[in-house]
């Protein structure tokens, strides 16, 4: 009986690390997988096209962050993962940026707009003015 | 010999060259030297300096970017470029975050500032269209104005050229009128027969007057209605004389018809008529033995009655201007030398008698002519013992 609890423990004692080692694929995979998930809806977040480059890099490192994982090179795939979340965050902040600055690039030409349309009407009021005065009309 | 020292002499420099080679320093990885220069771009400061809720994350991000940028240069220094690059390229990611965070706060600043500004705009556009508005209004009221005045104008100016057309059509009219008028005074004095080119240019030239009046030819009518009138005129003149002298001898002759015609009434007269020159006569013809005894001068009594209705006829108005010759005949067949006082005194009797029944002396005239010019022989020449009783007239 001894002996068999003996042998027990030491196989279940020389299967742990390679139990370990399956589950830390897993969960790289899987936030592989999210990254690519994540890379693919800032894809069509960016409408002004603004983070093209960086979504490249991104999907690049993606890439590497998976072949590291085939090569069981976990440490040097968390390390990629780490920079593929940084990269996605700052992604993430320079579409918004972008579409920030396409609301405000709108919003300045409604204002040249509008001032166009003010300097027209002040035109036409000086105009106005002339005509009045020329009709007899007092200054 | 020499080639063992040369060989010793080499060995320190081949020595120093497998040690230079060992301590040099890597190239550079490019994505430090991408990280170094973005931490050196006005973007990366800028994003240090965020007043907004943004600016404690992105003030963190900086520093951790800092952080591992000098990781990633001491790691290159260390030959460990895996690291160096690692790292270079998260304190990248990290620090374009910052910058994108910092771009977020420029923008959200261009869109308040933007806002504003579309305020303003608003206020202002509001302002000057209102002004704009009210000029326009007044300019509206100006035109109508000058509008209406320029309506008046027009509906003046129809009304003088009316007018004036109406007065050019009346002078017009009245200048036909008056030609029309001379035309017929020119009938009145039958110059369409006395004055015949006056008139038929006269009537010509009417024609045409109101010809062009028809037409609206005003001033053409009036030129040709006043020559129509002048030459009516004219023809009045021409036609005046010969008509005035025409008319004169019909009145003669017709009151000489009537006196005649009278005159043959009275019992024991005989009426003729004839002429001497240019003088017409009418001559009453009284045989001797009705108012005389034979050879006697004077009435006899009881006979001048007879001169009564020739009395009448002489005093008479239409007959009053005509001058009266009473001339006294005898029958030549006697001594003439007593015949010519004879018929001189017969003559002169007349006379008196019909004076004294109010004949008017100047206008009678007595005279004896003997024996001249008688008028019958043989049984009848006591016919040639007359008195004659002429009226002359022209």
């Amino acid at each position: 009986m001894y002996r068999y609890a003996t042998c027990f423990l030491l196989l279940a004692t020389l299967s742990l690390p390679a139990l370990a080692r399956a589950g830390e694929a897993d969960d790289l995979q899987r936030i592989i997988e999210d990254n690519r998930q994540t890379a693919n809806d800032l894809e069509r977040l960016d409408d002004q096209k603004a983070a093209g480059m960086d979504l490249n890099d991104l999907r690049t490192w993606l890439d590497r962050a998976w072949n590291l994982r085939s090569q069981e090179k976990y440490d040097e795939v968390r390390v990629v993962t780490d920079r593929c979340k940084a990269q996605a965050d700052m992604i993430r902040e320079k579409i918004a940026a972008a579409k920030l600055g396409a609301k405000a690039a709108q919003k300045e030409s409604e204002v040249a707009h509008k001032r166009a349309i003010l300097d027209r009407t002040k035109k036409a009021l000086q105009n106005a003015k002339v005509q009045k005065i020329r009709l007899g009309g007092k200054a | 010999m020499i080639k063992i020292t040369e060989g010793l002499s080499i060995l320190p420099l081949a020595a120093a060259l497998v040690l230079s080679q060992g301590c040099a320093l890597k190239p550079k990885p490019s994505e430090l030297e991408a990280l170094e220069k973005l931490r050196a771009t006005p973007s990366a400061a800028a994003a240090l300096k965020l007043k907004s809720a943004r600016a404690k994350p992105a003030t963190a991000l900086v520093k951790s970017s800092d952080e591992l940028l000098a990781r990633a240069q001491d790691k290159w220094r260390s030959s460990d470029l895996d690291e160096a690059t690692d790292a270079a390229l998260m304190g990248k990611a990290k620090l374009m975050h910052a910058i994108a965070l910092a771009d977020q706060d420029g923008a959200e600043q261009r869109i308040r500032q933007a806002d504003d500004d579309l305020n303003d705009l608003a206020d202002e556009q509001a302002s000057v269209q209102k002004d704009l508005d009210a000029v326009n209004e007044t300019i509206g009221l100006l035109n109508q104005t000058a509008q209406a005045k320029e309506e008046q104008k027009s509906i003046e100016a129809q009304m003088e050229a009316d007018r004036k057309l109406a007065a050019d059509k009346s002078e017009t009219s009245d200048k036909i009128s008056a030609a029309e008028l001379a035309l017929k005074t020119a009938d009145t004095v039958q110059a369409s027969t006395y004055a015949k080119a006056e008139y038929a240019a006269a009537a010509d030239t009417l024609a045409r007057a109101q010809a062009e009046l028809q037409q609206g030819n005003f001033r053409g009518a009036q030129m040709s209605a006043d020559i129509a009138r002048k030459k009516a005129e004219e023809a009045v003149a021409a036609a005046q004389p010969i008509y005035a002298e025409k008319t004169k001898a019909d009145d003669n002759r017709a009151r000489a018809d009537t006196l005649t015609r009278e005159a043959s009434t009275i019992a024991g007269v005989e009426v003729r008529r004839d002429a001497r020159g240019a003088l017409q006569r009418i001559v009453l013809m009284i045989p001797a033995e009705q108012l005389f005894t034979k050879k006697q001068s004077m009435i006899t009594p009881g006979r001048e009655a007879m001169l009564d209705p020739i009395a009448t006829l002489m005093k008479k108005k239409e007959y009053q201007n005509y001058p009266v010759q009473i001339v006294g005949f005898a029958d030549p067949h006697g001594n003439p030398s007593s015949l010519l006082p004879l018929t001189l005194a017969r003559a002169q009797s007349v006379q008196t008698a019909l004076m004294s029944r109010g004949v008017d002396s100047k206008r009678v005239m007595a005279a004896g002519q003997g024996g001249a010019e008688p008028i019958s022989g043989g049984k009848d020449r006591n016919r040639n013992n007359r008195i004659e009783i002429i009226f002359l007239y022209q």
